[in-house]
């Protein structure tokens, strides 16, 4: 409880609760397989880089450019042949190779070019998707059905979606427990304070873009699953969303203040407020707006509560 | 009060066989831009002996051990560690080769908890680098202990007082096993009970063949700890020696200022004139607890304490950048509460910040620009500039308060600290100041310019002006001041004036004890 | 510091010359003055879009405005509404639609400077906000959407060969070049972006500065889609989006800092003239919309290690 506490994400988890209950009400069999199942599937790709997007924050950096780098991995998977990189397991490897080489690059303009990162991820964002528009102009291309039928099918029982999920968050457990996790939010707390206690703040920045990029990479991996084609827009909406999760998470974008946990449930209560909207029956013009509203309100709750948190 | 070597070891056999020098530095020089730091230092550190280092405010000490730690670079010089050329870039390095700092203001990861500070850069982890967390727990529970204290590790550091803060800084440094330890001014914040443990572990260490550099103000404590003495000045060293039997404070003034009778210098006269600012119980944040004062036209007074009583807050309160949370703040006849430093500005209420750099100057700018600012934040045309206006204003700045600088167009951060905080002071020239509030305005200053922004102070006085100054040096307000109050937990402990004005009976209240 | 003040425009304008004649010489034809005119036309709006983010971007803080497109496309659905087609409207539409950008830039500025939300995400929480109500207001009622023949005239027109929006731009440049560098408020702008403690403790009200400059982008965004409104004949829903992106790289090109203090508007005015010249020479030579976008990316980041190289040099 009192750890709980310290890191600041009650306030996010009574949201999530909040949204939760709505969704339950509204939507017939919430709690049945069928539709969690399906609503995870569709959450998965966000719970990603909601995650990915908290690992960089938490080390004191942001990144804009993830959203267009879905684009681009999700682009690359739809046009390469599947025989090329022998079966849709090749295919994965080569998005989690690009995508680490995308992490890379900004890692590397950020720390060692020492551009801030709010504006440099805005560039390479627009390169990401001028790459991606070149590999797909119009949405389309296709990928085998192979890699579908894997993102779909289940592990002993649980679905592949939710395992996904499980093991990105069993990475991030393991990293809170590791050294690089650690120094990461050392980093990201008081960059001052980690280098004058031996760490050099570059490579732990460069580790959390790389970390990060791995989860955009999977993120990636599951949106092409799910829609077996290629469109450079199609992780758009992702780099806001992102960046709206982490808020909502309690998670300070000045960086070392909060958890991962705090971005799943930021990513969860966004997605489900997409839910909440559709099964409220509110017609589909208003949707939009209610979405903005409630986003905006949430933002606006959590940093009051911050606030308040940061005066008592 | 604090010489209590009862109960501890003796200090290793100074006659005899002189323990073998560990760390030589020779001729260590630095520059910050334009800013002479060290001008060539020599330091001997012996195996296993504690060295005082000592020296003003401003005199390079705290430069020449972040230098040996590994976090700045040297730009002359040579340094070697057990006979071997010293040449290391980072505090990684240092780290490695086991030397250690712990700084006087800790620099801590204010969001994670105190055991995780303790071990951070230097974790304790499994095969794989997974953190043995309650290895560390463990670890940093007996490190404190050893320190006499019951800190709660679990706390985030963000949340600790100053004087936890600075335990958890230091057990950083004990925690790494360094062969060479550096304490800068690791007593600052502490009560003498936490000084008592510290100087038991001191000892403990240097048993074991530990050296420890350690920079303190206090000239008892220097006694009690240190075996050898190095002075500085101005960025030189101006005499090294070793203790034998009492420590001898005249010589060590004497070479610390260079010359003695400069320091005493006379006030001009001044005639106390009514009260401008009276406090009633005000209070502010955690860190001002309820304060009454009274401030008088033309009169200086000093506000004492060890660090982090709450002496920086309360001017930041009565400037009008802290909420106000109780109490009455009277200007004159009138209850002020301010929302803004402005609503103070307005009323000649001005404060010279605790941190210059940060809160008082636009590093990157001009001198002429950093001293018309204060006019074009004021001005009630905003969209006029009147330039002839700031020209001449920064000219009569220049030219009263004596800033030694190329002119108007020099950026600020070429300028020396001391003269970096004349141009802060001098911006309070475009407006009718009735109270200064000065926030150890001789922090990182030379000898020479600290008289001289004393002077400053006094003459504003002399002009009616009412100033109140936090320093952190005692000896500087007992010279400078009409009275002293001096702070501790948020409140005001003591008064003093006249011939109360000791260093004794400061320091006393300082701890907390009221003298009756 | 003269020098570096002068450099930045001088070097764009350069390589916007450049540019002109490499068109020239792949394209015969390229620097005609009809194609210059409608050059200067389109910079126009990137310009004044530009200045909303330099001056935001100047009063620090990470200072960012995110929300110029939707506030563009509100002010040009707003003017289109009020105008009716009509020219006696126009004026009126007008004021509205900047009214109505003040608004939205007043409730940027109070999340940012009182409430102490970031810029990035206020002004994309207001964004969809504005967007979403958009959607909502134009369905429901079904506004008038076209420009008035006023105002179609004035943004497309030109007079003795310049285009009068060109005019209005360079009359509107001269005003925020004079008020950002040669006026107390601009002076408090910039101190505030330099070191918001710093300014505060001089007596600033930092708050309301940067409220004031919140609300000045939204104005000037409003305005900006009403023109826009104008140049392309009618109001739709996504009007101003393409301006989000292009005005904040135009402003980093043109030499503001993300980290505040700094508010060269000659400069951005520049890289406004640049980038317009430089999409148009890749749109003559045929590279599509892919290329325009990595070539973007590139000259930013390029303009970026620039600033950062010059910045690593003075100290």
């Amino acid at each position: 409880m009192r750890a709980l506490r310290y890191t600041g994400i009650l306030p996010s988890l009574l949201m999530l609760v909040v949204v939760i209950a709505l969704n339950a009400r509204l939507q017939p069999h919430f709690f049945g397989l069928p539709s969690l199942e399906d609503n995870i599937a569709t959450l998965t790709p966000t719970i990603l880089v909601c995650l990915a997007q908290a690992v960089i924050v938490l080390s004191g950096e942001l990144d804009l450019s993830v959203g267009a780098g879905v684009s681009l991995i999700n682009c690359l998977l739809a046009t390469v042949p599947i025989s090329a990189v022998g079966g849709p397991w090749g295919l994965m490897g080569l998005a989690l190779l690009l995508a680490l080489a995308l992490g890379a690059i900004n890692g590397v303009i950020v720390t060692i070019f020492g551009l801030p990162s709010l504006i440099a991820t805005f560039a390479t964002a627009a390169v990401w998707f001028g790459l991606a528009l070149a590999l797909i102009p119009q949405p389309g291309g296709e990928l085998d059905q192979s890699v579908g039928d894997l993102y779909s099918g289940t592990v002993s029982g649980v679905p592949v979606p939710l395992f996904i999920v499980a093991g990105a968050l069993l990475i991030w457990t393991l990293l809170g427990r590791h050294r690089l996790g650690r120094r990461i939010v050392a980093v990201g707390s008081n960059p001052a304070a980690a280098f004058q206690a031996g760490i050099s703040v570059l490579r732990v920045k460069l580790a959390a873009y790389l970390v990060g990029w791995l989860l955009v990479g999977l993120a990636a991996i599951a949106i092409s699953a799910q829609t077996l084609s290629g469109d450079a827009r199609v992780g758009d909406t992702y780099t806001l969303t992102s960046v709206a999760a982490v808020v909502i998470g309690g998670i300070s974008l000045a960086g070392g203040r909060g958890t991962p946990w705090g971005a799943l449930v930021g990513a969860i209560v966004l997605g489900i407020v997409s839910n909440v909207i559709y099964f409220a029956g509110i017609p589909s013009i208003w949707q939009e707006f209610f979405k903005g509203i409630v986003i905006m309100s949430a933002l606006g709750f959590m940093v009051l509560e911050q606030k308040r948190a940061a005066v008592a | 009060m604090l010489s209590s070597p009862e109960g501890l070891p003796a200090a290793p056999p100074t006659d005899g066989e002189i323990a073998p020098p560990l760390l030589i530095a020779r001729g260590i020089t630095k520059h910050f831009g334009g800013v002479v730091a060290l001008a060539g230092v020599d330091l001997t550190l012996r195996q296993g002996r504690v060295l005082g280092l000592l020296g003003a405010n401003g005199s390079g000490k705290s430069t020449l051990s972040r230098i040996i730690a590994g976090e700045l670079s040297s730009g002359g010089g040579e340094m070697h560690l057990a006979g071997a050329p010293l040449r290391h870039a980072s505090p990684q390095d240092a780290a490695r080769l086991g030397i250690v700092i712990a700084h006087q203001h800790p620099s801590l990861a204010p969001d994670m908890p105190v055991w995780e500070n303790v071990f951070l850069g230097a974790e304790l982890s499994y095969a794989g680098g997974f953190i043995d967390r309650a290895k560390a727990r463990r670890r940093t529970t007996d490190v404190l202990s050893e320190l006499g204290s019951r800190l709660d590790i679990a706390a985030p550091a963000g949340t600790l007082t100053a004087a936890g803060q600075q335990l958890v800084e230091i057990a950083r440094a004990l925690a790494r096993r360094p062969r060479v330890l550096i304490l800068d001014e690791p007593t600052a914040a502490l009560a003498a009970a936490e000084v008592g443990h510290l100087f038991a572990a001191i000892r403990r260490l240097t048993e074991e063949g530990v050296s420890v550099i350690f920079i303190s103000h206090r000239l008892a404590e220097i006694d009690t700890i240190c075996d050898d003495i190095l002075v500085m000045r101005n960025g030189r060293t101006a005499g090294a020696w070793t203790t034998s039997g009492r420590l001898d404070e005249g010589r060590i003034l004497s070479l610390m200022t260079g010359d003695p009778d400069a320091v005493l210098r006379e006030m001009g006269e001044r005639r106390i004139g009514e009260p401008v600012l009276r406090l009633e119980g005000l209070r502010a944040g955690p860190a001002v607890r309820g304060v009454d004062l009274e401030l008088r036209r033309s009169e200086i007074v000093g506000l004492a304490g060890l660090q982090g009583q709450g002496q920086v807050e309360l001017l930041e309160a009565i400037a009008g950048d802290r909420r106000i949370d109780g109490g009455t703040l009277w200007h004159k006849d009138r209850a002020v509460s301010p929302r803004r430093p402005r609503d103070m500005i307005n009323r000649g209420i001005c404060l010279v910040p605790d941190d210059r750099r940060r809160q008082g100057l636009f590093s990157g700018e001009t001198v002429g620009e950093n001293i018309g600012y204060v006019l074009l934040a004021l001005a009630p045309r905003p969209w006029h500039l009147p330039a002839e206006k700031l020209a001449a204003l920064a000219t009569r700045a220049i030219r009263r308060l004596l800033i030694k600088t190329d002119g108007p167009d020099q950026t600020v951060s070429a300028l020396s600290g001391g003269n970096q905080q004349k141009v802060v002071i001098g911006k309070w020239l475009a407006t009718d100041v009735e109270v200064m509030l000065l926030s150890d305005p001789t922090k990182g200053v030379d000898v020479h310019a600290r008289s001289e922004i004393y002077a400053i102070i006094g003459e504003l006085a002399q002009a009616g002006t009412a100033a109140l100054v936090f320093a952190s040096d005692v000896q500087e307000l007992l010279l400078h001041c009409d009275r002293i109050l001096v702070m501790y937990e948020g409140r005001i402990v003591e008064e003093l004036s006249g011939d109360a004005m000791t260093e004794p009976r400061v320091m006393t209240a300082a701890f907390g004890k009221a003298a009756g | 510091m003269t020098a570096l003040r002068l450099g930045r425009p001088l070097l764009l304008l350069a390589l916007t010359l450049l540019l002109l004649a490499a068109g020239e010489v792949l394209l015969p034809g390229f620097i005609g003055p009809g194609q210059i005119a409608n050059q200067l036309k389109i910079a126009s709006f990137l310009g004044l879009f530009g200045l909303c983010q330099t001056v935001v971007m100047a009063a620090g803080g990470q200072g960012l405005d995110l929300s110029v497109g939707a506030i563009a496309t509100l002010g040009g659905i707003l003017g289109a509404a009020l105008m009716n087609g009509s020219n006696a409207m126009t004026p009126i539409g007008a004021g509205v639609a900047i009214g109505a950008g003040l608004a939205a830039g007043c409730v940027n500025g109070v999340g940012i400077a009182v409430l102490g939300v970031p810029p990035l995400v206020t002004t994309l929480a207001l964004s969809s906000v504005i967007d979403g109500g958009l959607i909502v207001g134009v369905s429901l009622a079904h506004p008038a959407n076209g420009a008035s023949p006023g105002l179609v005239a004035m943004t497309g027109r030109s007079f003795h060969g310049i285009p009068t929006v060109a005019v209005l731009w360079a009359v509107i440049a001269a005003i925020a070049i004079w008020l950002l560098s040669r006026s107390a408020w601009g002076r408090r702008l910039c101190r505030t972006g330099a070191n918001p403690i710093t300014a505060r403790l001089s007596g600033t009200d930092t708050t309301r500065v940067r409220i004031v400059a919140y609300m000045m982008s939204g104005g000037i965004a409003a305005f900006g889609g009403f023109l826009l409104t104008g140049y392309v004949g009618q109001a739709f829903l996504g009007l101003g989006n393409a301006y989000v992106l292009t005005s904040i790289v135009v402003a980093a090109i043109g030499g503001v800092a993300l980290a505040g203090g700094r508010a060269p508007y000659g400069g951005v005015a520049c890289a406004a003239i640049l980038m317009t010249v430089l999409v148009s020479l890749l749109t003559a030579i045929n590279i599509g919309e892919s290329g325009r976008q990595v070539i973007f990316g590139l000259t930013l980041l390029s303009f970026l290690m620039l600033d950062r190289y010059l910045m690593r040099a003075r100290h």
